[in-house]
């Protein structure tokens, strides 16, 4: 940090002072913004990234780029006081930037569970001093998440889901332990079919009929069902699971699933009946 | 002063090419290494100029090439290859001018002009290199040689042309040109050591001939005790018959017919 | 007989060195008004005219003025400059070196090895121990990529040189062998990596100056700047190497020494750019390839018009990637490659059949 950017940002921080904190915000990450419109408090934002395409109205605002690749100077020229950030949000260039700019950089943490998503309402709710409404949120949140964890745990069934993340130049990439799908499926009722691995990786034709999934589970990337399916089927390793004989593919919104937001109760119930049929 | 070369020896892999080969040219003559396709003409100039890997020593007015700096070497002696590819499209004038590179001679931007003109092709200073026929380019590439060691004398010390083949491309008319040029410079006091393919051309332009026939030097000296019957048809391998011109004792060199 | 020294026509040869110097002229003008265009545009509304102001004190800049000017256009000004300017020399130099206009430092490994260098700084950096970690911070992966290229140059170098002589054949083809092992082991690394490096990957294999910061355009500088001001002292040798090694050997020029040089000054300004910007494709071939089509190959007046015109193309490749989708921006290698791909296209097209490429 170079002595310049120390004056700029305490002589910045005082024409900060003139308005009142948090009255113009940019939320990054998916599951932040739907967070935010779930306050009520959508009305203090001035801009979103690329990731927040949901609730539809959110995709009116600016967009300001892919979380992981901010431009400093396209935030600057939003004027916010105030930016809550999913955890990884960046390049730490731009943030250190910001930070020093005076406006209010707020961390908020991603875990992938349902205490996970508790604790990203309750830190948007502090930073936005709406405590007590993110507080009944939170609870609101968990106690549906509980509701459908029981509805899901009631069927007899240990349906093996496998969660392709994509099928480029046939080489199918799925998600092993330790991701939002992995714990989506568990949420669900469904056990992860591959375990051997954390994180996304690729897998081998024999490595897929090993793992034999009931169920294929895919990000609906807004093109039709059938063909999505059809360029799933057209890896052959893919087609002869269980899942591929039985044409059980499941496509859900990215977002609406792997998001772990105010949603996460409703995307829990609609996997758990995609993968059981209920 | 003069380029003396002692126990040349080339090997390529076991085979050996040149096998311990003398070759001696004074300053002031035009030097022409003559012999059969295969026989190592071109292998002993190219490791007079350094560029074939070689044992054995070659000595520059007085000093050894492999010790001498590469400036210092190209200021004393110019190197005409038999070809060359040219990357990039250059202009005549920016090849030439290449000549200068050494950098004795480079405050003197008239020489690639002047070089032009010896060989023929004043006008064609804004060509394209590579649209040029081979023979231009042939007479180009000369007259980036003689750019480079333009006056034959420098500093009291010859300087020298290594030429390989230099008018095997050309029409009649330009290698009388060429051959005059490589005279004039010899006259003037520079060396001239050229490897030729024509028996007659040689005949006309040479003080000192050298025959050479597998690796080995068999005939060297004058024009006249060389190149003699006997001793071409044992370098080439054929019946030839030596004569003179009569009005100015020139030799030539006719093949015999294979008619009886 | 005639003698040659009769011959004192001093031929009047018209060529492209003139125009070169023109050409030069102009492309300190266009510098000058990319650099202007750079700082004069942006998402906020700061402007060319509010930093007129600002200078001759009518209006005084406010300090988000300032901020937007100093700490954020301004030092992306820098690195676009130097950045590009150095992809376009080192590219002129390799195509130099190899005597073929196709020839880039992407070719030889450089490109390959500081890649590597990037990749298993993201993937592997976390695995440092935390001291270590907080002192290198987000400099990790640019001093990653340095790193990289060095140490390709190096293998290359020991590979390609035997008793002092470098073969340009074998270079080529050990910088292909390069590029594949270094391909082979950044795919390897992505295998291991997580979800979330596995898109810095990608972002950084398009390149971008949004990153850019004092202390990228300081660490870049003198390592760049250097290799620049060394490329003069190269531009006569290049030149007659364009005749062969053993033409140029015999025209004077120490060819060992040049090649020497040449290769480091690319790897170094090279390795600087891939470090502090990602790889930004298409300046290293397109550029040099241009000057020549305009005013020719002669290495001294290319070399410096590769320097002023990469600078000033990738500056105004970057006003465009920040422009196009504000408040966001499209990464820089996205808009060279759409800019420069098709350019790379027609050099080929143009010289299919010309020669072996």
């Amino acid at each position: 940090m170079t002595f310049k950017t120390i004056v700029f940002a305490a002589a910045l921080t005082a024409v900060a002072g003139f308005t009142q904190a948090g009255e113009r915000v940019i939320s990054i990450g998916g599951a932040v913004t739907e967070i935010v419109y779930a306050l009520g408090e959508q009305h203090r934002l001035v801009a979103r990234d690329t990731t927040s395409s949901f609730p539809e109205v959110a995709e009116d605002l600016p967009d300001v780029g892919y979380m992981r690749r901010l431009s400093p100077e396209g935030v600057l020229s939003l004027n916010p006081d105030l930016i809550l950030a999913s955890e990884g949000s960046g390049p730490p260039e731009t943030v250190a930037l910001l930070e020093a700019a005076s406006i209010d950089y707020v961390v908020i943490p991603d875990d992938p569970s349902a205490e996970g998503i508790a604790e990203k309402i309750r830190a948007i709710g502090a930073a936005l001093g709406v405590s007590d409404k993110a507080e009944a949120l939170a609870t609101d949140v968990l106690d549906r998440i509980a509701a459908a964890q029981g509805t899901a745990g009631a069927i007899d069934g240990n349906a093996r889901v496998l969660f392709v993340l994509s099928t480029q130049n046939g080489r199918v990439l799925a998600s092993g332990t330790n991701t939002a799908a992995s714990a989506v499926i568990e949420m669900a009722g469904g056990t992860n079919a591959m375990t051997e691995f954390e994180g996304y990786k690729p897998l081998t034709d024999e490595a897929i009929l090993a793992a034999a999934p009931d169920v294929i589970l895919a990000m609906d990337r807004g093109e039709n069902h059938d063909t999505a399916t059809e360029s799933l089927m057209g890896v052959p390793a893919l087609a002869v699971t269980p899942a591929g004989q039985n044409g059980r593919i499941v496509h859900m919104d990215g977002l609406y699933l792997l998001g772990f937001g105010p949603r996460t109760a409703d995307a829990v119930l609609d996997l758990n009946k995609a993968i059981y049929g209920s | 002063m003069t380029l003396s070369a002692k126990d040349i020896q080339v090997t390529y892999g076991r085979r050996k090419i040149l096998n311990g080969v003398n070759f001696d040219a004074p300053a002031g003559t035009v030097s022409v290494i003559v012999g059969p396709n295969g026989s190592g003409k071109t292998t002993l100039l190219k490791a007079m100029t350094g560029d074939v890997p070689s044992k054995g020593t070659v000595i520059l007015n007085g000093q050894d090439t492999t010790k001498m700096p590469g400036w210092q070497l190209a200021s004393q002696r110019a190197v005409l290859p038999q070809s060359l590819s040219v990357a990039f499209t250059f202009t005549v004038a920016e090849i030439v001018r290449m000549g200068l590179l050494s950098g004795v001679d480079a405050a003197d931007s008239t020489l690639p002009g002047r070089a032009l003109d010896a060989v023929g092709l004043s006008t064609y200073g804004p060509r394209f290199y590579h649209e040029l026929s081979g023979g231009e380019q042939q007479r180009v590439q000369m007259a980036r040689v003689l750019t480079q060691v333009w006056h034959p004398v420098q500093d009291g010390a010859p300087r020298w042309l290594f030429l390989d083949e230099p008018v095997s491309s050309l029409d009649i008319g330009h290698q009388l040109t060429l051959i005059r040029l490589m005279r004039d410079y010899a006259e003037r006091g520079g060396g001239v050591i050229a490897v030729m393919h024509d028996l007659n051309l040689t005949a006309m332009c040479a003080d000192r001939v050298t025959v050479m026939a597998d690796g080995q030097v068999i005939a060297s000296g004058a024009v006249d005790s060389v190149l003699t019957n006997e001793v071409l048809a044992r370098a080439y391998g054929c019946p030839l018959q030596v004569n003179a011109i009569p009005t100015n004792a020139t030799h030539f060199v006719l093949p015999q017919s294979a008619h009886a | 007989m005639t003698s040659a020294s009769d011959f004192n026509v001093a031929t009047d040869m018209p060529d492209r060195q003139a125009l070169a110097w023109r050409v030069h002229l102009g492309l300190w003008a266009f510098l000058a008004v990319s650099g202007a265009l750079s700082l004069g545009t942006g998402a906020t509304s700061t402007s060319l005219a509010t930093l007129l102001l600002g200078i001759t004190g009518i209006q005084p800049l406010s300090m988000m003025d300032q901020v937007v000017l100093f700490e954020i256009r301004l030092p992306r000004l820098a690195l676009g400059a130097l950045v590009g300017a150095a992809l376009a020399v080192s590219g002129a130099v390799m195509q130099g070196l190899f005597r073929n206009p196709l020839a880039d430092p992407g070719l030889v490994g450089v490109g390959a090895g500081a890649g590597l260098g990037a990749i298993t700084a993201i993937v592997l950096g976390g695995l440092l121990p935390a001291s270590l970690q907080a002192m290198t911070g987000s400099y990790l992966v640019a001093f990653a990529a340095f790193l990289g290229g060095w140490g390709a140059t190096i293998v290359l170098y020991q590979v390609s040189t035997r008793n002092g002589r470098t073969s340009v054949g074998t270079m080529l083809l050990a910088g292909i062998a390069l590029g594949a092992l270094a391909g082979a082991a950044s795919g390897v690394l992505v295998y291991i990596a997580d979800d979330q490096q596995l898109r810095d990957l990608t972002f950084w294999g398009l390149g971008s100056l949004a990153g850019a910061t004092w202390t990228k355009v300081m660490a870049a500088a003198p390592i760049i700047i250097l290799a620049l001001l060394a490329s003069p002292f190269l531009a006569r040798g290049l030149n007659g190497l364009a005749l062969g090694e053993a033409a140029a050997h015999h025209m004077g020029v120490d060819v060992q020494p040049l090649k020497r040089m040449a290769v480091l000054s690319v790897a170094a300004a090279t390795g600087a750019a891939v470090a502090v910007a990602g790889g930004i494709g298409f300046i290293g071939i397109v550029v040099p390839h241009l000057l020549r089509l305009a005013t020719g190959p002669d290495h001294r007046l290319l070399l410096p018009n590769a320097a002023l015109l990469g600078a000033s193309l990738l500056i105004l490749a970057d006003v465009i990637s920040r422009l196009v989708i504000a408040p966001a921006e499209l990464p820089i290698g996205i808009v060279t490659a759409i800019l420069g791909a098709p350019v790379f296209l027609w050099i080929l097209l143009k010289r299919r059949g010309m020669m072996d490429l």
